[in-house]
């Protein structure tokens, strides 16, 4: 394992934790253009706590 | 006689309504009442249903329907309240647009905390412009269409820079009493949610009709401010409204705008905040006059306020508009006030009397009352041209696309034209330039690696697995994004509403209607938003069938599946067999409705009532707007739920249970788990774990499949070497059939409960199963095994 080997295992491993947190994070707080119910309850809430 | 046999051209009076139930009621609420004048536009090219133009606007009917409409032949003198009246100049006190309005009603509340937050709902009728002033007020970028019923359900956003806002906006609605579940949401947000103001937005162009909806808001005692948009339309076609004399007159301030243009925005958004901090309720929510034809709708309304009054106040129901429903018979209404048997007797009673005295029934008589104070208010106010250049163009452009020989053959030729485009040559061209960009840039990436002298495992991760993987998938974005393209300028022109209208008795004979053609040609975009387009489908029955429909509308994500498979075993005839694989899906969708409504779904579709919105040039912002954001979620989608699964998928084929790396991927873990289900597959040819695997990945975004496919057997020629060409095309048809997406399911189970979405899984993989078994069969019976 060489120099370029570690560097392309943490992008990588970058990469994919932030993929996963990505998704994590839409399906936990929904997304606002989707327009569904449960989005637009979630912005609102996310709205009303921001301010 | 009645309005079914009136010819082409002619008008007439209506006289009365027959039929009972939410269907009248839909027809009262768009002006249908007696008195009104109506003129048959067309037919549709296969004879029903009808389109006639009332209050300056089209509406669609089936024949049917329109049997149940009395009317008598116009005699050339009388003008109802429909036609193109209200012509009188009046131009003198034209405010034009962002003048400020004088009346404003003051002081009927107490100004609320500067804590508090300022609530409020975006209301008004479908296609009369709401999302477009949301978006406008919150800067945000919600998609807009021009069909009646595109917003389905309610959005939120903070106007812009007016930190302690929050404005709704909702689906749109004609009275307040709905006729579908979209309709329901309003009227449930207005009475539950107590928004501290209404924006009723008023497509001005077609101002009879909108403010039947205003009056009802107005009724319920809320601060509203009145937004009249589309005002450019007006003016420059001519008309004007006098906008001080209809705030007098409707009590509450109105305000010019168009909300594409962004004019009269600014003025719009201090009236709703002053109303809302200072809580100015309308100055007038009684329409109804002492002397209008003896008074009885006048006595009628004010014997129900004091019968109710204090239910309603108990149960928090505006007691105006909660005695003005309770005589229409809304039983949610009365439901919710709780009145006691005595109580009930006495409004029924109240309402016999009206209805010997005004001779009309009670239905009737209140929405008789409400479109003679709107007549009142546009003789007084509004000079209309005689005919919009917008109606004008409409009309020549309609003889061509619903004519009755043209309509049919045109549809056909620009679906075909649409997917000649996508597929072969612009589609096909983007795509073609793009992956050659991503082989390039793995080229690179792979010299690069080799001379760095990196490791074997991850050289192969990252050109094997990554780049393989997510790069096939990257390469089809042009396809998608091409077709979103040519979906959203057929939706933005107004011709999509079109197509309900003519398909209507052809999708009647399926045991649908003609509004669901709508969330079906969405369908061929993305299945989730196609499921949520069936809250504008009326009838329950409908929405159901619609919905159990809309996978074998093939979506955009199968695409790269066809494009991998057509380019790998059918090269030659590649776009032919992709249009082909629309088509057989639209078949099956075909046979399975007929299937559907010989059993779970008998009857009939129920009326199909809609309007005709005019002809419109797509805006420019708003398309450009819809491919940026297709594209943003493909480029998330490929980068988290693909990558992820390329990575898994290639870690898996890459070891084995001791997590030692093979070097014969039969060894892999992958090959063991999917080799359970391979015999399955084996009847269809597809018998091989990896194509198991790849079928498998396709749950969770069917992009995944050919990611996984591309990991797994490297590049095309891999997979053309384990499989024949009949393979191939069975497996095109089990992924065109078998199991919608994780995302759309889950649409599915919210609109119809998860027993319905988990029916949906287990029936399309075997509807797919036995499809793909029959292709197998019929090609093996031609030898070409």
């Amino acid at each position: 394992m060489n120099i370029f080997d570690w560097i392309i295992i943490i992008i990588i491993a970058a990469a994919v934790v932030a993929a996963a947190a990505v998704i994590i994070k839409k399906k936990k707080r929904g997304g606002c253009s989707c327009g569904c119910e449960g989005c637009s309850a979630n912005c609102k809430k996310r709205s009303s706590s921001e301010r | 006689m009645t309005i079914k046999d009136l010819k082409i051209g002619e008008s007439a009076i209506v006289t009365g309504i027959r039929g009972e139930g939410a269907l009248r009621q839909h027809f009262l609420d768009m002006g249908m009442i007696p008195g009104t004048e109506v003129t048959v536009i067309k037919y549709a090219p296969m004879g029903d249903p009808i389109e006639v133009e009332l209050h300056g606007y089209s509406l669609t009917l089936r024949l049917d329907d329109a049997g149940k409409i009395d009317v008598r032949p116009l005699d050339g003198k009388h003008h109802g309240h429909g036609g193109h009246g209200h012509s009188h100049p009046k131009r003198d006190h034209h405010p034009g647009l962002g003048e400020g309005g004088k009346f404003h009603p003051k002081g009927s509340g107490a100004p609320l905390p500067d804590d508090k937050v300022l609530t409020f709902a975006l209301v008004g009728n479908q296609n009369s412009g709401k999302t477009t002033l949301f978006n406008q007020l919150t800067g945000s970028n919600q998609h807009v269409g021009n069909f009646p019923g595109v917003t389905v359900d309610r959005k939120d956003g903070v106007i812009k820079g007016h930190k302690n806002t929050l404005i709704t906006d909702l689906p749109g609605i004609y009275s307040m009493s709905p006729y579908s579940s979209e309709e329901l949401v309003s009227r449930d947000f207005v009475l539950k949610n107590k928004p501290s103001a209404i924006i009723n937005i008023v497509d001005a162009t077609n101002i009879e009709r909108n403010l039947y909806l205003t009056l009802q808001l107005l009724e319920m005692g809320i601060p509203v401010v009145v937004a009249l948009n589309m005002m450019d339309e007006v003016t420059g076609n001519g008309g004007s409204i006098d906008v001080n004399t209809m705030e007098e007159m409707l009590g509450t301030p109105v305000v010019p705008i168009s909300a594409a243009k962004g004019q009269g925005i600014h003025e719009l958004v201090d009236h709703a905040i002053h109303i809302a901090k200072y809580q100015e309720k309308p100055a007038r929510i009684d329409f109804c006059g002492s002397d209008d034809n003896g008074g009885a709708v006048h006595r009628c309304i004010h014997a129900a306020v004091h019968l109710i009054e204090d239910h309603a106040i108990a149960s928090g129901l505006p007691v105006r508009f909660a005695a003005a429903k309770a005589i229409e018979g809304d039983h949610l209404i009365i439901e919710q006030l709780g009145l006691d048997e005595n109580e009930k007797e006495i409004l029924e009673h109240i309402a016999v009397q009206l209805e010997n005295e005004r001779g009309l029934d009670r239905t009737a008589a209140l929405a008789d009352m409400r479109f003679a104070f709107i007549n009142n208010v546009c003789e007084s106010c509004v000079t209309k041209p005689a005919e919009s250049k917008e109606s004008v163009r409409s009309r020549k452009i309609d003889r061509l696309l619903t004519g009755k020989y043209t309509a049919i053959p045109i549809f056909i030729v620009i679906m075909g034209l649409v997917f000649f485009l996508t597929f072969h040559v612009i589609g096909a061209f983007l795509q073609n330039l793009l992956d050659m960009g991503v082989s390039a840039l793995a080229g690179l990436v792979d010299q690069a690696m080799t001379a760095g002298g990196v490791n074997e495992t991850i050289h192969s991760l990252v050109i094997d697995g990554i780049f393989e993987g997510v790069g096939s998938v990257l390469s089809f974005l042009p396809i998608i994004v091409v077709m979103f393209l040519f979906l959203s300028l057929l939706e933005d022109s107004g011709y999509i509403a079109r197509v309900a209208f003519f398909m209507d008795k052809l999708l009647r004979k399926l045991g649908l209607s003609g509004r669901s053609i709508v969330p079906m040609l969405i369908g061929f975009g993305c299945t989730v938003p196609a499921v949520m387009a069936t809250r504008t489908l009326p009838s329950e029955r409908d929405r159901k069938m619609t919905i159990l429909l809309t996978p074998y509308m093939s979506c955009n994500a199968k695409m790269p599946i066809y494009a991998f498979f057509a380019g790998a075993f059918f090269p030659k005839t590649a776009w032919l067999v992709m249009v082909g694989i629309y088509f057989i899906g639209i078949g099956i969708g075909i046979l399975i409705a007929l299937l559907m409504k010989k059993t779970l779904f008998k009857g009939e579709a129920v009326p199909f009532v809609m309007e005709l919105p005019n002809y419109r040039l797509p805006s420019l912002h708003n398309v450009v707007q819809l491919l940026w954001e297709k594209t943003k979620d493909f480029l998330q989608r490929a980068f988290t739920i693909i990558l992820i699964a390329t990575i898994v998928v290639w870690f898996l084929s890459k070891f084995n249970f001791h997590f030692n790396m093979v070097t014969d991927s039969q060894d892999s873990i992958l090959s063991a788990i999917a080799g359970v289900l391979a015999p399955l597959f084996k009847p269809l040819g597809l018998g091989d774990w990896r194509i198991v695997t790849s079928l498998i990945s396709g749950f969770m975004a069917k992009e995944s499949v050919v990611s996984v496919l591309e990991v797994l057997f490297g590049a095309q020629g891999g997979v053309a070497a384990v499989m024949s060409s009949l393979a191939a095309f069975s497996l095109l048809v089990f992924s065109l059939l078998y199991t919608p997406c994780v995302a759309a399911v889950a649409s599915i189970r919210r609109e119809l409960g998860h027993k319905w979405a988990i029916g949906v899984v287990v029936w399309q993989c075997l509807i797919a199963w036995i499809c793909a078994f029959i292709v197998r069969l019929i090609g093996m019976l031609f030898g070409l095994a």
